[in-house]
Order: structure tokens, then C-alpha cells, then sequence
């Protein structure tokens, strides 16, 4: 069973940092070197600015082999691709789902064991 | 900075930390003073070790939720869980005559925190704990 | 010690003035005092002078108990206890010490991010961290996490901001940033970036380098090579967010 950890935070910057936090918490939890944190950090930040609601909410889970972050619900419509750029060089993966309501939710997968 | 942060995860000792994270953010998104983090923190802490103990049978662990508010001059916390509901006995402050560690613990969050609430969850399951902290 | 015993020794003690009753009464709840100083252990306080502190507390709360309402003693002494402690942190640590203690620890896992990822041959987890400057895990993460540019809370600048690094010449990687066409989005982005800046992205992102190989590379802290790959990213996607202008 995959256990997962859900953070649902209002749609701002300022509120990045509580995201930041958990995900660091989680990370020193799975012993990830402190590099993988802080880009694991970034990629999901990231995402976040691209959120659809007044709310947006990470999920993040971890197996032997990676970490999955997933975020949503998020604006669909056309890829910014500066940003689209910038995630796919920081995590190993980068997929697009569909949510609800015509939303897009992205799932983020990380590798575990070392940087790329 | 008013906003709303829910934070769920399993209901085991290993996640307590993110609670505490969890809690460490938003405080100091809402500009409160270090003395009440750590008010906060602790009054988390002992809520969600609550979950952590009783909530739920050893062999299926469950979810606790922590939902943090902001709202003008403080902050408004509830913890809650989706297991077994408190016995009245751990209802009351006064608790058993060795104190337990639910009884200690809501001792502890009635005496740093405001307007502490038990009872049950929002569908009437499980327990939910409310409490505020003052900023 | 049953609940009968600690009535009467209350009893002995505020209505007949026995010192000794009272002394038994500390001894009987020290347990919980440590056990509440416990909780407020780590935070730049020695827990022993908490548990003093905490035993204050109890000794009030003994003073202070009205034999008169139902309650037992031990929940009747936690906001006491606590309150003592609490008052404890507020006239040493909290308004004056907290941000420069944060700001401290900081540096030193600054310092020990590097030492640690020479040893290592990759950059330490946080437990490594925590263990090498004597904090504990959740200290450890508040303290790096607030030397982010993304932390509300600003620190001043940490102890490598000037550290020039070296600056390279041509090398290969630098060439391939320059073959990258003209008009190519990557390339725009990239002529957002500084030269120190544009190298570390390159390095990070075509040379597939971590980050604590980067420091070592170019000479800076890895906290340096965060902080620059934050500022460079965004930059680019600022670059990149724009409309594309017709070469």
C-alpha cells in the first residue's frame, strides 16, 4: 500500500513556502540527498503557479524506485513552454493527467538514489 | 496573510514531523510571533499523537487531517481523524487519576490554546479536535 | 501513589503547613514535569533547566490547589507547569533569539553541506545535516528551508555571497551552449542568465552534473549553487514565458 501525503494550499506564491516545508520533511524521511530536496522543490513549485481553483493540492507519494508528486487541479489548455522546459530538466518524468471537470492534474516522478 | 492549508496523511508517528512542518508554515505566513509557532506546534503535535495512538486498530491505520486557518488575527487548527470516536472519559479535561497521554495531551492544547473543541468528526465518525492560537 | 494518598498529603500540606507532604507530592509528579519539559526539549534550552523551570510550576500549582473542586492534581498542575516553561522561552529565546539562532545554524549547515558532500561524493541527507551541527531533523529543515528565496522570513545573505567562484574559459560545455541556434527557446532563455549563472545551468542541465559536483567544480557552496539555479530558472522562464520575437 502506497501512502500518501496530501497538502492543499490557496493558489499563491506566498503560500509555497508551506509546500516547501512538507515536501522537505518528506524528503528527509526517505533520506533523499539535500540536492534532490531542493529540486524536487522546485519542479513542484513550479506546477503550482499553473493551478486552476483558489486552492491547489500536492499529493506525494514514494516506492523503492521514486518519489510521485502529483499536483492539481490545474489550468488546462496550451503548455507554457518555458516552464514545460524547466520541469522536464529537474524531474525524471513529467506526464499530464486528466482530472474532473476538464482540469489537468501533473504527475511529477523523481528518481530515488542520486541525481541524474 | 489569510488562507487555508489541509494537510492529511497516515496516521503513524513517522509523519508527525510533516504536522509540525505543516503548522511551522503557516505560522510564519501569517506573521505569527515565534512563541506562538511553537504554541502551535506543540498543541499539533499532541492532537495529531492522539490520532497517531488511538484512532485507529494497530493492523489498519487510517488518515488524520490537520486543517490550518488564518484568518485576521489568528489561527484556527482541527485535527481530524476518521477511527474510533473518544470515550467520554477522554472528553474531559479532568481525565483519569494517573493521566493518560490523550488526557495529558488535550491538558496540554487547553492550556496553550483558546476555544478548544472535542467531538466528533465532520460525518459524525472519528474525532475532531478544534482549537485557536491568537497570533 | 493512589489518588486517596495525594489527597491527604495535599491535605497535610495546605491545611497543616507539612513541608514534607509537599516535598513527597513534587517527588510523586516529577515524572510528569520531565515528561512536559520533554516536549519543549531541543529548542536551544538545556532540557534540565526546563525541567527545573517545570518543576516551578508544580510547586505552584501544589500551592495554588483548592481541595474544594474534584480535580486530580497532575491535570490540575499542566497549565502551570507549561505556562512556566513557556515563560522560560519567552524571557531567553523566543523574541530576540529565534531569528539569530536560525540564521546561525544556517551557516553552519552551509559549511557542513559542503564538508559533508566532499566526504560523501554526493550531497548529505538531512539526517546527515542534522547530525553533523547537533540539531535535530525538523530544526535542520526549518534552518535550510529559511535560507530559501522563497521563505517569507529573510535572512541575510549567507556566508559565501561574495565568494567569486571561478570564472571559466571556453570549455566544452560552453561550446555546446554556443551551437545551440540563435533563435532556439533554450538558447533565448539562457541569454537571460549572467556567464556564472549560464554555466551552472549548463552544467546542471547538458552535463547531467549534481549539484555538489557543480560547487566543486566551479568553487562555491552548494548552498551558492541552489540559490543561483533558483534565480537562473526563474529567470529563464521569465525569458522564456515571453513572445517570441522574429530573428
Amino acid at each position: 500500500m502506497t501512502e500518501v501525503v496530501s497538502i492543499t494550499v490557496p493558489a499563491m506564491p506566498a503560500w509555497n513556502g508551506v509546500v516547501e516545508l512538507v515536501l522537505a520533511g518528506l524528503g528527509a524521511r526517505l533520506d533523499l540527498p539535500y540536492d534532490r530536496i531542493d529540486e524536487l522543490q522546485l519542479a513542484t513549485t513550479a506546477v503550482l503557479t499553473d493551478a486552476h481553483g483558489p486552492d491547489v493540492r500536492v499529493d506525494a507519494s514514494a516506492s523503492p524506485d521514486s518519489v510521485d508528486i502529483r499536483v492539481g487541479p490545474l489550468a488546462s489548455g496550451a503548455r507554457d513552454p518555458g516552464r514545460r522546459r524547466v520541469l522536464d530538466a529537474l524531474a525524471d518524468a513529467v506526464e499530464l493527467e486528466p482530472g474532473d471537470d476538464g482540469t489537468t492534474w501533473a504527475v511529477l516522478t523523481f528518481a530515488r538514489g542520486g541525481a541524474r | 496573510m489569510n488562507g487555508r492549508v489541509v494537510l492529511e496523511v497516515p496516521a503513524k508517528p513517522e509523519f508527525l514531523l510533516l504536522a509540525r512542518l505543516a503548522a511551522t508554515g503557516v505560522g510564519r505566513s501569517a506573521g505569527a510571533s515565534e512563541e506562538t509557532i511553537a504554541d502551535l506546534k506543540l498543541a499539533v503535535t499532541e492532537a495529531v499523537a492522539n490520532a497517531v495512538r488511538h484512532a485507529y486498530p494497530p493492523d489498519s491505520p487510517g488518515r488524520v487531517s490537520v486543517e490550518l486557518s488564518a484568518d485576521g488575527g489568528r489561527l484556527e487548527i482541527a485535527v481530524s481523524d476518521e477511527g474510533r470516536g473518544l470515550g467520554d472519559a477522554e472528553l474531559t479535561s479532568d481525565g483519569p487519576s494517573e493521566p493518560g497521554e490523550s488526557g495529558m495531551g488535550l491538558s496540554i492544547i487547553r492550556a496553550i490554546a483558546d476555544e478548544v473543541e472535542v467531538g466528533a468528526g465532520p460525518d459524525g465518525r472519528g474525532t475532531r479536535v478544534r482549537f485557536a492560537c491568537k497570533l | 501513589m493512589g489518588s486517596n494518598d495525594q489527597r491527604a498529603l495535599l491535605v497535610a500540606y495546605l491545611n497543616d503547613g507539612d513541608v514534607r507532604a509537599r516535598d513527597r507530592l513534587v517527588e510523586e509528579l516529577m515524572p510528569l514535569v520531565r515528561s512536559l519539559a520533554n516536549r519543549y526539549a531541543g529548542r536551544g534550552e538545556p532540557t534540565e533547566d526546563l525541567v527545573q523551570v517545570g518543576a516551578i510550576g508544580l510547586v505552584k500549582a501544589i500551592d495554588r490547589f483548592d481541595l474544594e473542586k474534584g480535580v486530580e492534581l497532575s491535570t490540575y498542575a499542566v497549565p502551570t507547569i507549561v505556562g512556566e516553561i513557556r515563560r522560560h522561552f519567552r524571557d531567553r529565546t523566543w523574541a530576540v533569539h529565534v531569528p539569530r539562532r536560525l540564521k546561525e545554524l544556517s551557516m553552519r549547515l552551509a559549511r557542513s553541506r559542503d564538508d559533508l558532500s566532499a566526504e560523501l561524493g554526493r550531497s548529505p541527507t538531512v539526517a546527515e545535516l542534522a547530525a553533523a551541527v547537533g540539531v535535530d531533523e525538523e530544526e535542520a529543515i526549518d534552518a535550510l528551508e529559511a535560507s530559501k528565496a522563497y521563505a517569507p522570513r529573510s535572512l541575510d545573505q549567507p556566508y559565501d555571497e561574495d565568494e567569486p567562484g571561478r570564472v571559466p574559459g571556453l570549455s566544452d560545455e560552453e561550446r555546446g551552449y554556443a551551437a545551440l541556434e540563435r533563435g532556439s527557446v533554450v538558447r533565448q532563455g539562457l541569454d537571460a542568465l549572467d556567464e556564472r549563472e549560464r554555466r551552472i545551468v549548463v552544467l546542471r542541465f547538458l552535463r547531467g552534473m549534481s549539484q555538489s559536483e557543480i560547487a566543486e567544480e566551479v568553487g562555491i557552496s552548494q548552498m551558492h549553487v541552489s540559490r543561483l539555479l533558483r534565480k537562473s530558472l526563474e529567470a529563464m522562464r521569465g525569458r522564456l514565458e515571453e513572445p517570441e520575437v522574429p530573428v
